[in-house]
């Protein structure tokens, strides 16, 4: 009798062996649609639905056969009309021979026509699924977000990849390039920010097109009201707080200079005038080296140094300036005053954030930039091309 | 009469309280959701309040040494009213075995197994946990030093992962709430999960210890325990931010945005798993309360041949308490915190007070 | 299918539990198992032919508001 049960237990556990390894939620990978890219773009025949694009990246042994220069790609674009993105993702899985498998997704791209018109509605799967990632990069393409997913890059077989490599190595040179799903929820939850997105756009001919940031979307909650331009794009994220490494080249009436940024930090003050209106300081502090010079004639040594140092103080503050008179213009607080202002002087924000529009646009912002030159290279100064001293 | 033979050791009660504790990790949305960036605060004041409850556990332990919590009420009641707190706290029991378990099927559904039923996931968990609870306080007892070391390993690691990401503003505005926004979440982290420790005074009997070790493994155990629930609770704050509360659990969200390189990127299946043991020991835990529970009831010895029946009637049980999460959360930030208050502190409260006076009748109070 | 299920995995643990406790005549045991085996199997059925159960939690909380002991949201 002992033995039976002993026999009956055994056998028993074999189910546990089965359910215990998750198998009732397998996925074997040649059933899978490994996706690694989605793009959103509006309908031209209604208003309603979007266009649906999803960049599939081949499984290797497919398209390993075929390798003629250029000619196969290793992605697939499918795509499909839906209202809304779940019901696109249904489509899709009911006419394919695969599940699609979205946790590799890297990028979302919406096109600008979508971006323009409003994507609240569109996008709260992306923050509901768990399928959906908050790493995911959010981005806005320079007309189809399609074109985009289906560019054949010299570079790189897989688009979706190259615009995630490419953004992680931009984060190498400030924590401000951060462009994730979570960053544009967090944005948009907020009543006054303004959420941003990376523009990207499609450069270059037939199959040896290149994919670039061209600047950046900004929204005024969900609908795309304009844009910076990737200089603006540069100045904005030199306000937001630290910088590793940038170029800047600046112009100058006894010369030119390209300056290496070392490593820029931004602090800012808030501050409450008389007249109820907000001033804003930033407190910019530079480590600059020389990287290229011309001109600048007859300056040496220290005063070639104090003036260097005036010029890019000059040019940063110049350039951030502008950035900022394009958000005012624009009534789009990209740099989170609003939330600056409810963490550090509450009492003053319950005051003014029924009319942040208004107080936003009256905003005074003083920047006061304090540039270190170290060193100015291998060389001390530009090369001057002597005069006389001909020898025949 | 003692019905589980088994003993643990001091140590071991120490960690089991630890992991106990720490399995709560998971559950943070409970109290974040009322208080948002400042749920830091509130966790440290429920964690004092709690510390005046466990010296009320303390004290029963130390006058009644051999006695497990319905025994005490028996010899400090009488029988009849021991028994009924008796059947009251078996309901409690049950209920708290039921509640932790949705909350692991939940936990497991989201992040590893999400498109088997519920039922199955809960199923597999009972029937393991029925095995270890079927093997005796010192089969539970033994595992509970290496899953709470590993617990505070998992939440150091995870915390260093995102460092960067952490933004310290995050914390501000701070102390601007309503008031009653702290008193609720401190009730609330005090009842659920620090009170529900009111369930070791039923094991307490079966622990080698002295009274002096008494006090150092309860405080410490406990002290473990918060500590850790109160980093993740600031890790969280200071990654997520403002659309903290938006999430169902917050500490998920944390550990998707943890990744070292892109190659380690989505390891936080890791992290999970080692959080779903740690709720399934808590499960464990108050599983073998209730076995041990209705044994007492109805003055049998042979609990293990009750583990099965029980653990039938938990999974069936839990089934049917909420028809949906937001039922589950409304639930406790609203009025499961006042009804878990009188279980875990008023009642032991009014018990050790009986039971001194009962020791000392010639104190007679003026 | 579910109710065939159910059956099985109760008449596996009557097998497991229940005999032995009557084998040795523990009144007191049986008693113990049948007051939780009877209701699960009870809830077990209604569960499976989806007959919505009261909740204990839901009812006394319904009580407790009803009293004005509760947070408000």
């Amino acid at each position: 009798m002992k033995k039976l049960v002993k026999i009956v237990l055994l056998l028993g556990c074999f189910p546990f062996l089965l359910l215990l390894s998750g198998c009732w939620d397998n996925h074997e990978l040649d059933t899978l649609f490994i996706v690694t890219g989605i793009g959103l773009d509006k309908s031209e025949e209604n208003n309603e639905d979007m266009n649906i694009a999803l960049q599939i990246g081949k499984p290797h042994s497919e398209s390993g056969g075929s390798e003629e220069s250029g000619a196969s790609s290793a992605t697939i674009i499918m795509e499909t009309k839906a209202k809304t993105m779940l019901e696109g993702l249904n489509e899709l899985n009911r006419n394919s021979s695969r599940t699609m498998l979205l946790p590799h997704n890297q990028v979302l791209i919406l096109g600008e026509d979508l971006a323009k018109e409003g994507i609240e509605s569109r996008i709260d799967w992306f923050l509901r699924s768990q399928e959906a990632r908050l790493e995911v990069l959010i981005m806005v393409a320079e007309g189809e977000a399609k074109e985009v997913l289906s560019a054949q890059l010299q570079q790189d077989q897989i688009s979706g990849m190259y615009i995630s490599r490419m953004m992680q190595d931009l984060s190498r040179i400030s924590d401000n390039y951060e462009f994730r799903m979570f960053d544009f929820m967090s944005r948009l939850r907020d009543e006054t920010s303004s959420p941003m997105a990376p523009i990207i756009s499609v450069t270059g001919e037939d199959d040896k097109k290149g994919l670039k940031i061209d600047g950046l979307a900004v929204f005024k909650n969900d609908k795309m009201i304009g844009q910076l331009t990737a200089d603006e794009m540069i100045s904005y994220i030199w306000s937001m707080g630290s910088v590793k490494r940038c170029n800047i080249t600046s112009e100058h009436e006894k010369g030119s200079a390209v300056f290496n940024i070392e490593k820029l930090n931004t602090k800012r003050k808030m501050e409450i005038k008389s007249d109820g209106n907000l001033k804003v300081v930033f407190e910019v502090d530079a480590n600059v080296e020389i990287g290229e010079l011309s001109g600048f004639d007859g300056l040496q040594g220290q005063e070639l140094a104090a003036t260097l140092s005036q010029v890019a103080e000059d040019s940063i503050q110049q350039r951030m300036q502008d950035t900022f008179k394009k958000a005012q213009s624009l009534n789009a607080d990209i740099y989170e005053f609003g939330v600056s202002m409810k963490r550090r002087h509450p009492d003053e924000w319950e005051k003014m954030k029924e009319n942040w529009d208004e107080v936003f646009s009256h905003i005074e912002l003083d920047i006061q930039v304090k540039v270190k030159l170290p060193t100015t290279g291998k060389i001390v100064e530009p090369l001057e091309i002597g005069e006389g001293n001909d020898e025949n | 009469m003692r019905i589980d033979k088994g003993r643990i050791s001091g140590k071991q009660f120490m960690f089991a309280i630890a992991c106990f504790i720490q399995s709560s990790g998971l559950l943070t949305s409970f109290v974040s959701g009322v208080t948002k960036q400042d749920s830091w605060l509130v966790i440290l004041l429920g964690s004092i309040f709690s510390l005046l409850m466990l010296w009320v556990y303390r004290r029963l332990m130390i006058v009644f040494p051999d006695k497990n919590l319905l025994e005490i009420f028996e010899e400090t009641y009488g029988k009849v009213i021991g028994k009924i707190l008796g059947v009251l706290y078996l309901f409690f029991f049950f209920t708290l075995s039921a509640l932790n378990l949705i909350d692991l099927g939940n936990f497991t559904k989201l992040t590893a197994t999400r498109e088997t039923p519920m039922v199955v996931l809960i199923l597999m968990c009972i029937v393991v946990a029925a095995i270890a609870v079927r093997g005796g306080i010192d089969l539970v007892g033994k595992y509970s030093t290496a899953f709470s070391v590993v617990a505070v390993v998992i939440v150091i690691i995870s915390t260093l992962l995102v460092v960067y990401q952490m933004d310290f503003e995050n914390f501000l505005p701070s102390f601007r709430l309503p008031i009653i926004k702290y008193i609720q979440g401190t009730h609330i982290v005090t009842a659920i999960p620090f009170g529900e420790l009111v369930v070791f005074l039923m094991i307490h009997p079966n622990v080698k210890q002295s009274n002096k070790e008494i006090t150092k493994n309860l405080f410490i155990g406990f002290i473990l325990g918060a500590i850790t629930v109160f980093m993740v609770v600031l890790r969280d704050i200071a990654v997520l931010g403002n659309i903290m509360d938006v999430f169902t659990v917050p500490s998920l969200v944390t550990l998707h945005l943890a990744n070292f390189g892109v190659s380690m990127s989505r390891i936080e299946i890791l992290f999970a798993i080692i959080l779903i043991i740690l709720l399934f020991f808590k499960i464990v835990i108050l599983y073998y309360v209730s076995v041990i529970a209705m044994a007492h009831l109805f003055k049998t010895k042979a609990y293990k041949r009750l583990v099965l029946s029980a653990g039938a009637f938990i999974v069936f049980y839990s089934m049917t308490l909420y028809p949906s999460g937001i039922a589950h959360s409304t639930s406790g930030q609203e009025t499961i915190p006042f009804l878990w208050t009188v279980y875990e502190f008023i009642i032991p409260l009014v018990t050790i007070i009986v039971a001194k006076f009962k020791k000392n009748p010639k104190k007679q109070e003026a | 299918m579910g109710i065939l299920a159910i059956v099985i995995v109760f008449a596996i643990i009557a097998w497991i539990d229940l005999l032995p406790l009557i084998r040795k005549r523990s009144w007191k045991g049986i008693a113990a198992l049948l007051f939780f085996f009877i209701p699960a199997l009870v809830l077990a059925v209604l569960w499976n032919y989806k007959i919505q159960v009261p909740s204990t939690l839901l009812t006394l909380g319904e009580a407790l508001k009803s009293m004005g002991i509760s947070y408000k949201p």
